[in-house]
């Protein structure tokens, strides 16, 4: 596993002729030297961009990305950074209740979406009632799949609830991905990315921001998520659930 | 001029909508009085042999799913489209497949007519728009530089400009004689409905976040800083948006939410008008009718609603046979509609 913390994301360039932030430098040589793709010594994690830590940079760009002419730089929104957070070595929380190619396929697309992957497949496990299985229905509104797709959501993507779930769960990943896409670089916080699916407008507010009131449709749809009963669901309320997913999916039986 | 003004702005907004369809421009709009009395001919309740109220299922179906169904103005035919990549023309009054089109950009949640009707403006799965012949099946032009998910398209009235939005987060505006890319929205969240009105000049769209906000197509790119901004937004709608149309004057639009919600909103200043009561499900698809008087509304609960908009009452309702109702759309003359539904069926409902 990634020494450094999940989630944790360059900001500017590093290598040659890179930004070189100290800690930008310090992801990055954590991240060669964990997944080590190239017969290479490992790094010194200095956050030092030294002559080292450009060779390796360009092998991995040269070996594993087929670049006939490497410019030794790892960019936040580049190829060799997408490869060096998409490796299949790296774990992330219910990593081992899926698939290798769902695994590999999640974390690149969290990087497309600059999400943290921890926080897309807690939030997957808690919408799937942990399954991550595409066909996966709420008998009541007829939700369906990794994210519960809404009928009306199933439809604007250009597919059905009854096609997403015929398919594999590695294939639904492309409508999970176009479902966050516009929200994409916008999603920090693990609530941010719930809200997301639950309720686009929550995105950004508050934590005691209220979701759904007693009495109306939407919070007796939701009401197993008002945890303290007060006829208010609030945006902390509704993510503490997928928090304790995030916990659960880290510990051990779980991260893979 | 009040009376010169209504027809025009009437052209260059969406009007029907099959989940994100609308009938062509003209032949919703009544500019020409013998074109509509020829529609009026061509797809009448009379023609279909339905008493009111009754439905009838097309002898086809979408695989696993309908997404999109539209009149055709003035031949009695319809055009819909599912999951299963393929465009289907319909003969209304038969409900037998006239016509098959098979491949991936047949695979479209959303369809904006030329106003002769012979050209068609669909969204493709890998974010290409194609604009082409409806007799043929031919592309015209291809539109590119979407990156991701185009859910919603429009036409200009003149069909000049093609707009498209969803999933991306972006608007984006093309020139459709050259294919030519021309502009581009940032947005906030996704776009569940574009849709050109005031003289060509402006899109309105609105968003998954509720926002309905005003574009100016023309404002100048290189002297206006603010040019890639909205003229103005509102905020409407207070569940979830799940699916909008606007009305045939531009003014108004009705919004659709993930829990049932149907509001009609003044799309100027962003204030509910009437909150259509009924439905507590999630709300598919939305026409409303050429005359702006008549809604019709789709969802999870598998039903189809007639709803009166001056009063906000349901006049009727009809059940689909799939588990919810996906697209829906009316003709010209507000006889008839139209209903996908995600087992793939398409029904013609009777509504006089």
């Amino acid at each position: 596993m990634a020494a450094m913390p999940n989630g944790t994301r360059i900001v500017h360039s590093v290598g040659r002729k890179g930004t070189n932030d100290r800690s930008d430098v310090l992801i990055i040589q954590q991240l060669i030297n964990d997944n080590l793709p190239v017969p290479l010594m490992p790094l010194n994690v200095n956050g030092i961009c030294d002559p080292s830590t450009i060779f390796a940079i360009e092998e991995i760009q040269r070996r594993n990305l087929h670049m006939k002419r490497p410019d030794g730089r790892v960019d936040p929104d580049g190829a060799t950074y997408r490869f060096l957070t998409s490796i299949p070595g790296q774990k992330i929380a219910w990593g081992a209740k899926v698939s290798t190619a769902f695994k590999t396929k999640l974390i690149k697309i969290a990087g497309n979406l600059g999400v943290d992957p921890d926080f897309l497949m807690s939030a997957m496990a808690f919408e799937s009632a942990e399954t991550f299985s595409a066909s996966v229905k709420n008998a009541a509104s007829g939700a369906t799949g990794l994210i519960q797709f809404m009928p009306s959501t199933a439809t604007s993507l250009g597919t059905s609830t009854t096609a997403l779930a015929a398919m594999t769960a590695e294939d639904q990943l492309d409508y999970v991905e176009k479902y966050f896409n516009p929200y994409k670089n916008k999603l920090t916080t693990i609530e941010d990315v719930y809200m997301t699916i639950l309720w686009p407008n929550a995105i950004g507010k508050a934590n005691s921001y209220v979701l759904f009131s007693k009495p109306s449709v939407a919070y007796t749809q939701n009401s197993g998520l008002d945890a303290n009963n007060d006829g208010d669901i609030t945006k902390e309320e509704a993510a503490a659930m997928v928090k304790a997913k995030l916990v659960k999916g880290r510990g051990a039986g779980y991260l893979g | 001029m009040t009376h010169m003004r209504i027809p025009l702005a009437i052209l260059l907004v969406a009007l029907a909508v099959c989940s994100r369809s609308r009938p062509p421009a003209s032949a919703a709009s009544g500019s020409s009085a013998d074109g509509r009395r020829a529609e009026t001919r061509a797809v009448s309740v009379s023609a279909s042999g339905l008493r009111r109220l009754e439905t009838r299922r097309f002898s086809g179906q979408h695989g696993n799913g309908a997404l999109s169904v539209i009149f055709l103005p003035g031949a009695g035919q319809a055009i819909s489209s599912g999951v299963d990549d393929t465009a289907r023309i319909w003969d209304v009054a038969s409900g037998a497949e006239s016509k098959h089109f098979s491949g991936p950009r047949f695979h479209f949640q959303d369809i904006a007519l030329s106003s002769d009707g012979h050209f068609s403006l669909t969204p493709a799965p890998d974010a290409t728009l194609h604009y082409w012949t409806i007799d043929s099946g031919q592309d015209v032009h291809q539109f590119t530089g979407a990156k991701m998910g185009i859910g919603t398209v429009a036409l200009s009235a003149d069909g000049k400009l093609a707009a498209g939005a969803g999933q991306d987060t972006a608007i984006h505006v093309w020139e459709v004689a050259s294919g030519k890319h021309l502009r581009q929205f940032p947005v906030n969240a996704n776009v569940v409905r574009v849709a050109f009105e005031l003289g060509n000049s402006h899109l309105r769209s609105v968003e998954g976040d509720g926002r309905v906000c005003t574009w100016s197509v023309e404002r100048d790119r290189d002297r206006d800083k603010d040019n890639d901004k909205p003229l103005g937004c509102v905020a409407a709608g207070s569940d979830p948006v799940s699916q909008a149309a606007f009305a045939a004057d531009g003014h108004k639009v009705l919004i659709g939410g993930r829990y049932g919600s149907l509001v009609l909103w003044d799309a100027d200043r962003g204030t509910p008008l009437r909150k259509l009561q009924g439905s507590e499900a999630d709300i598919v698809a939305i026409a409303i009718a050429p005359s702006g008087n008549l809604a019709l509304s789709g969802g999870a609960d598998q039903t189809v609603r007639l709803w009166d908009l001056k009063t906000g009452t349901q006049i009727a309702s009809t059940k689909s046979s799939g588990s919810y109702v996906s697209c829906v759309a009316f003709s010209a003359d507000e006889t008839l509609a139209l209903f996908g539904s995600d087992d793939g069926a398409i029904m013609v409902w009777a509504l006089q």
